[in-house]
């Protein structure tokens, strides 16, 4: 080891010198051809722009860079099919999936986020929303705000708007979700557009009035639920009682109502999303059973956002993007053979990026697209009417720093929303195809930054792609995927087409946010 | 390329490194950022100026590393060249057509993913549907026979 302990003006003895040109000859191939390639363990991958791709050997990949592959061969014609290789191109067909894949790109936003109140009656170790105290009615959003965002929302061209409520915990301000519901419902009759609403509630504060409300105007509901009572209840603390009993009851009883009303319960069902912390590891089985238990027909295993409270307890709940990917992999596992034995079940974070490498669809998740969706997909407004291009850029704000405020829902239209110089910025800083680290990666076509959580993490809106965990779990996941679909198990590979394709509830866009 | 006071400043004092030199007229700078670029969650890779044509550089483990492990660094390095070199080459040849490819997917489009053509087809369609002052409406339609003594 002493010998190596040297300084940089005291270099050890050269490793290797490549002194020789690059093989010409090994190149060959290339000269014909156009993809991108990562290298998995003895397998390589291609992609391309278009989203087509191929898993060779590392011996076919000599081949193909080579240019040694025979005209006959089956390989040969699939990379040709796929638009691999430049002289067999069909160059109007790369275009038409070209055009499909980035068809957001034109869009207005469509996903409007509005926070009713910073006010939650739980108290969780991760909350990335730094929620206030019950008492503090004043981060409460007022009818009269309630409504000029409501007007600035129609404002957006998109034939399809989905409006989310979020927090807080929307359901103790319910005046405003109510106000805005039918507000947004009235002004609807006359748009004419494809209009989803979307409540995110810990469901602790709903009661009979207002679960009959929501469903007569079709309000979607989705909850968070992390796993066993003993699990759930030692991250999510409800005061006086149990927040898994809590959960539980409305989430039975609210599919007890969509039953009554005659409902497709494999459409019409509350979905949850479950919150991974350092505590989930080791609980994936429980987990995913209680899920199936409750009929929950997805499970999004979602890693902490690095934001809120759990900047302050990472240290106890955090983890490596390996260690979560490691109890993602096990999850996904589980739920696949779940599904082989018929219990149909999907997991989301798999599903989103299936969609991205399986079909040409915009399934309309804005953060797996480039550019990113904040400012041009989605929009978020906080309780005072303050406007954010993206929910986590409103957490920033949350956090003490309102470098993402674009302005206030009196004096800014949707317009300048879309036109602001921080939206352009993002912009610009969520385009993959120049991101060094992204350029060149298999992955660009299935993949997406986020520059808020960039600038949260790294300190600038660009990132640092080898040392961003967002990129490494984006990486594994990947890996994994592909990995599995490399194994032509045909049916998994039946299993993962599935889970692709979105079911549309009546009145509703079937986007999910 | 850093000045060498420059570099030595921001080299990390004392830290073991791997040193791999460079013919700058095989592997190109580009190259080099390229594979230097693939090894920054694990390492500090310094370039310096070396004999004429030549790039130095010198890499160092973020963390201790072993001489075994340094050495796999270094040789990880020079595999990343190899593809560094593939991917420039992949880029020249398509960028072309990729560019064109791309160029014509955002261009001819709309929100709907319409191409420009049938957007603007169907604006006409909704200019001839929406026609408060009957102006589409012959004037026989409108008013017969009876001229008005207009002319």
């Amino acid at each position: 080891m002493a010998a190596h302990r040297r300084g940089a003006d005291t270099p050890t003895e050269p490793l290797v010198v490549p002194t020789s040109p690059p093989d010409e000859q090994r190149l060959r191939g290339t000269r014909n051809a156009t993809f991108r390639f990562r290298r998995l363990g003895d397998r390589v991958l291609l992609t391309n722009d278009w989203g087509r791709w191929e898993m060779v050997s590392a011996g076919k990949f000599e081949t193909i860079v080579k240019g040694d592959l025979g005209p006959d061969e089956p390989l040969r014609q699939r990379l040709a099919q796929k638009g691999f290789l430049l002289d067999e191109m069909d160059v109007e067909e790369a275009i038409r999936r070209y055009r499909q894949r980035h068809s957001f790109v034109g869009r207005a936003p469509y996903l409007h986020i509005v926070v009713t109140t910073l006010r939650c009656n739980e108290s969780c170790s991760y909350c990335h929303a730094s929620r206030e105290p019950m008492s503090n009615k004043s981060v409460d959003m007022g009818i009269a705000t309630a409504k000029q965002v409501v007007d600035r929302i129609f404002e957006s061209t998109s034939p399809q708007l989905a409006i989310e409520f979020q927090g807080g915990e929307p359901l103790v301000n319910f005046d405003t979700v109510r106000f805005i519901v039918e507000y947004a419902t009235e002004r609807n009759r006359e748009e004419r557009r494809d209009l989803q609403l979307l409540l995110v509630t810990n469901l602790a504060a709903m009661d009979e009035d207002k679960l009959e409300f929501l469903l007569a105007h079709d309000v979607l509901l989705c909850t968070s639920l992390d796993g066993p009572r003993e699990l759930h209840d030692a991250q999510r603390k409800l005061k006086g009682g149990s927040a898994y009993d809590q959960t539980m009851h409305w989430i039975e009883r609210i599919n007890e109502r969509y039953a009554e009303m005659g409902r497709d319960p494999n459409l019409w069902h509350v979905d949850a999303l479950l919150t991974t912390t350092r505590q989930s590891f080791g609980h994936a089985r429980a987990i995913i059973d209680e899920y199936v238990r409750l009929g929950i027909k997805t499970i999004h295993v979602r890693p902490l956002n690095p934001m809120g409270f759990a900047t302050r307890t990472w240290e106890k709940i955090g983890y490596t993007p390996q260690e979560f990917n490691a109890f993602w992999e096990e999850c996904l596992g589980i739920i696949v053979d779940l599904n082989r034995r018929g219990t149909e079940i999907i997991e989301r974070g798999a599903a989103l990026f299936l969609a991205r490498m399986l079909t040409d669809e915009d399934h309309g998740y804005v953060d797996l697209r480039s550019p990113c969706g904040a400012g041009i997909g989605q929009v978020a407004y906080d309780h005072t009417g303050l406007i954010y291009p993206c929910d986590e850029a409103r957490m920033v704000a949350r956090m003490g720093d309102d470098l993402f405020e674009l302005g206030d829902v009196t004096r800014c239209s949707m317009a300048d929303v879309v036109g602001h110089e921080t939206v352009r910025a993002i912009g610009v800083a969520s385009c993959i195809e120049a991101l060094p680290g992204c350029q060149d990666c298999a992955y660009q076509p299935y993949c997406g930054v986020c520059p808020v959580v960039n600038y949260v993490a790294q300190g600038d809106l660009f990132g640092h792609r080898p040392t961003s965990d967002r990129c490494q779990l984006n990486l594994l996941a990947m890996d994994a995927l592909f990995g599995i679909l490399d194994r032509e198990d045909e049916e998994v590979c039946r299993i993962f087409e599935r889970w692709t394709v979105q079911k549309a509830r009546t009145g509703g866009t079937g986007l999910e946010p | 390329m850093p000045s060498k006071n420059r570099a030595s400043a921001s080299w990390p004092a004392q830290k073991p490194a791997v040193h791999v030199p460079v013919e700058l007229a095989y592997y190109p700078l580009e190259v080099i950022y390229g594979a230097a670029y693939a090894l920054m969650d694990r390492a500090y890779v310094l370039l310096r100026t070396g004999q004429q044509g030549v790039v130095d550089v010198h890499i160092s483990g973020k963390g201790d590393l072993e001489p075994d492990h340094l050495h796999a660094l270094g040789g990880e390095f020079v595999n990343e060249l190899a593809d560094q070199v593939l991917r420039q080459t992949l880029d020249e040849s398509g960028r072309k057509i990729r560019e064109y490819i791309v160029a014509k997917a955002h261009f001819f489009q709309d929100d709907q993913g319409r191409n420009v053509q049938s957007l603007l087809d169907a604006a006409m369609l909704e200019a001839f549907d929406d026609d408060p002052l009957d102006i589409a409406v012959p004037w026989e339609e409108k008013y017969g026979d009876d001229d008005g003594g207009a002319r």
